[in-house]
């Protein structure tokens, strides 16, 4: 299977230059053979990349231990679904998965626009290509998965070390490929950007084109952001859920350029304006997921998930400035091109609102990258090697995250190109009067943390701009149509989805800002308690009861069990459990794993980790928090991601050719 | 003509207000939010520099070194970078991933002859990858 799959990602290098030249001999000459050619080199190519990796799968199900990413990420005794999963757990396999889910796209984008005959697309592929080579280079030269180990033959790896314990949940199995979904996504509109810039082409057909797949790509980003963040949480990251480490940085660095463009993009759509700002963002989202993975893989950024120091880095170093050099020098020759005649007429109109949506979002990729990149460039020019830890993300993230908030509530508000004071006054004036009521009760009843009072001041701006908005639709419709009310909101938001589906977006932000807020009120503490021992934190009391093993062949099981009481009444139990993993391999020590008990509820999360304990003595030592509003994230996650798929939903073909 | 160039002007002055607010926040935030970042080699070269301070120190944990006490969360054991190592104290929540030969970042000061960590932080379990060629030739051998 292996050798197959080494011939099949060989050929793979000669029909990318192939399609690479023949898309641009298609672009240039608009000949429908030399179309028809790339068009067929495409094919053979996804169809061998796909290959690659169904037999990579194949290998890791079967168990082929003498290839040196089996026998790392694989053993006999897996489940199989985490046997499948192996193959985005390792360096090696997640690039072919990487170049797979690219392949997976180009195959939807090529089967979409398999007749079309502009310019445009031929250089689409060109781009496409010049990304395929690269990673199949990668795959070939530097981090081949296929690779066999020349000593396996003579004995040994029966099996494998098996893909760490911990690894083995169900966010492995979701949360990477919403990820990788996600940074390959973007791919696609850089590519027809590049085409565009290359053609010459520069008109709105691209950034029209390109707007569903930067949605798309937006989409997963969301969803894998989201899914690591609640993986951190519930299994991972001792009561926390964002660590600001630099791949979290690099997953969210594009998708705050790429919420920027889902805003300009309207302008442009609009009032034919901001070109070249969007042409900026969409070629910055695509090297910004490079610059994370080079980041990340490279070794060179500290970082909790690293990969161990290899050669790929210098690999995505070349093709990183490549493109940056590529992408730069055809804006630079375009430029004239790309200047809008349009202006903006005011400063109180939707276009400067969502043009400084756009400034605090890009400032905020920005702020991001400064601070992860900050310990490269300190250790480059002064030789002193640094990091740069969450405060510093806390202090920048806080004011640039209140001000986007606020702009949440202001842009759809406004009209286009001019809006008068007067009407400015009669828009906001209940959500002004929401805003300073939450104001008023959060600093009487709740808090006096400036940031928190600001932020629930400006959510509930945000809220009452989005409910009138939603109740101004629903009652011309009502009164128009004569339409109930479920029946006209169900049809509000079907003939306009991208406005009310994006309010919907708006609505988990707020959520998602609602919990973020949670944390200025964490508490946490550790605690040595033997059996029969009670504590207390805040309104808490807790006891330690007892604590049980359960040992199965590969796996001990300790639980331990507490009684918890709230204001002084019985409330409910705990069990956080260790659990030790018993490894394959002769001789080598069990991993340890920690299972965390949550008492979820809207108000604040319990949360026990269990850190240590002596069975014999019955003594441990507890980790215990007190995490308010976090239930906020994930349920703004999941209206941020409705609102989403309401957006993408495709329109009736009748009315889609109405608005065409 | 000259009122469209005062609005531009506006729009100039708006986009540099941004960017100068940007710049202050990212120049002033920076100085108080970093520590430094030294190999136990690099720790030890100059150890006078950095004794009095918090600083992340990184290396390996030298093995068959770790002491554990389970009653108290308490840790003690020895992490290496070349030839130089460092015994190391540290009671709380310890990663999951921490072991033997684990790659380690700890946060701590230097007290009582030793570095008193307050923080550990052991490599993602994702990306413990080794590098093959001599640890899988050793154990080719133990199982022959």
């Amino acid at each position: 299977m292996e050798i197959l799959a080494n011939y099949l990602l060989h050929f793979c290098l000669p029909l990318g230059v192939y399609a690479f030249f023949a898309s641009i001999q298609a672009g240039r000459t608009r000949e429908v053979t030399w179309f028809r050619s790339t068009l067929y080199a495409q094919t053979a190519f996804i169809i061998f990349v796909f290959s690659c990796s169904a037999l990579l799968v194949g290998c890791l199900l079967v168990g082929k231990f003498y290839m040196a990413y089996v026998y790392q990420y694989t053993n006999s005794t897996m489940p199989t679904f985490y046997k499948i999963a192996a193959l985005w757990g390792g360096q090696n396999g997640s690039l072919l998965w990487w170049l797979t889910i690219l392949c997976g796209y180009m195959a939807v984008l090529i089967w979409q626009n398999r007749h079309d005959r502009s310019t445009l697309f031929p250089y689409v592929l060109t781009t496409l290509s010049a990304i395929q080579i690269f990673f199949v280079v990668l795959l070939l030269f530097a981090a081949n998965p296929f690779d066999t180990i020349p000593y396996a033959q003579l004995g040994g790896f029966e099996d494998g070390r098996g893909l760490n314990p911990l690894l083995q949940n169900y966010y492995m199995i979701i949360h990477p490929p919403s990820l990788y979904l996600g940074y390959v996504g973007m791919s696609i509109p850089f590519a027809f950007g590049m085409a565009a810039l290359i053609s010459g082409k520069l008109d709105n057909e691209w950034v029209v084109k390109i707007r569903k797949w930067t949605l798309t790509a937006w989409f997963f980003l969301s969803i894998g952001n989201l899914l690591g963040a609640s993986w951190a949480y519930e299994v991972l990251g001792w009561g926390g859920y964002w660590a600001w480490d630099p791949v979290e940085n690099a997953a969210f660095m594009p998708w705050l350029t790429a919420s920027a463009f889902l805003h300009s993009v309207i302008i442009q759509e609009k009032r034919n304006m901001l070109k070249v700002w969007n042409m900026i963002l969409v070629l910055l989202s695509f090297i910004l997921t490079l610059t994370g993975t080079f980041l990340t893989r490279s070794g060179i950024v500290s970082s909790v998930h690293s990969f161990a120091q290899s050669d790929i880095g210098t690999y995505f170093l070349t093709f990183l400035i490549l493109t940056i050099v590529v992408s730069v020098g055809f804006l630079i020759y375009r430029l004239e091109k790309l200047e809008s005649k349009n202006t903006l007429d005011s400063m109180f109109s939707r276009e400067s609102a969502f043009l400084l949506n756009n400034l605090v979002l890009v400032g905020a990729a920005v702020a991001v990258l400064w601070g992860t990149i900050f310990p490269v460039i300190s250790e480059a020019v002064r030789g002193v090697k640094i990091s740069i830890g969450p405060p510093y993300f806390n202090k920048v993230m806080v004011p640039i995250g209140l001000i986007l908030l606020l702009l949440t509530g202001i842009g759809p508000m406004i009209a286009w190109r001019k809006t008068s004071i007067e009407q400015l006054k009669k828009t906001f004036y209940w959500p002004v009067l929401t805003a300073i009521a939450v104001c008023v009760l959060t600093t009487v009843f709740y808090t006096r943390h400036i940031a928190v009072v600001t932020s629930f001041t400006f959510c509930g701006f945000v809220l009452a701009t989005i409910f009138l908005e939603y109740k101004k639709g629903i009652q011309i419709r009502m009164h128009a149509l004569k339409e109930g009310f479920s029946q006209a909101l169900i049809r509000l938001v079907r003939k306009n989805e991208r406005r009310y589906g994006g309010y919907i977006v708006h609505f988990g932000i707020v959520l998602l800002f609602i919990g973020f807020s949670g944390a200025a009120f964490k508490v946490e503490k550790e605690f040595q308690l033997r059996a029969g021992q009670a504590e207390k934190l805040g309104k808490y009391t807790f006891r330690f009861d007892e604590i049980n093993v359960d040992k199965t062949p590969h796996k001990e099981v300790f639980t331990s069990k507490f009684s918890i009481w709230k204001n002084d009444t019985p409330f409910s139990y705990a069990y956080p459990a260790k659990i030790l993993y018993q490894s394959q391999i002769p001789g080598e020590p069990p991993q340890p794993g920690t299972e965390v008990f949550i008492k979820r509820s809207m108000i604040e999360d319990l949360y026990f980790a269990l850190l240590s304990f002596d069975e014999t003595q019955q003594t441990i030592f507890v980790k215990v928090v007190v995490n308010p509003l976090v239930q906020y994230i994930w349920i703004g996650g999941l209206f941020l991601i409705l609102g989403t798929m309401i957006v993408m939903w495709p329109k009736p073909k009748s009315r889609k050719e109405v608005t065409a | 003509m000259k009122a469209e160039k005062l609005k531009q002007t506006k729009y100039v002055f708006l986009i540099g207000f941004a960017l100068l607010g940007l710049v202050i926040l990212l120049t002033t935030t920076l100085p108080n939010s970093f520590q430094y970042y030294l190999t136990v080699t690099e720790y030890k070269d100059d150890f006078e520099k950095y004794k009095d301070i918090e600083v992340k120190l990184a290396g390996h944990v030298v093995p068959g070194t770790i002491i554990e006490d389970a009653n108290n969360a308490i840790w003690k054991f020895q992490v290496f970078h070349e030839d130089a190592t460092m015994n190391v104290y540290y009671q709380g929540a310890m990663p999951d991933t921490f072991n033997d030969e684990a790659e380690v970042v700890l946060t701590g000061t230097f007290q009582d002859e030793k570095f008193v960590a307050n923080h550990v932080l052991a490599k993602c379990a994702s990306r413990y990858e080794e590098k093959l060629d001599q640890p899988l030739e050793l154990k080719t051998e133990t199982q022959n």
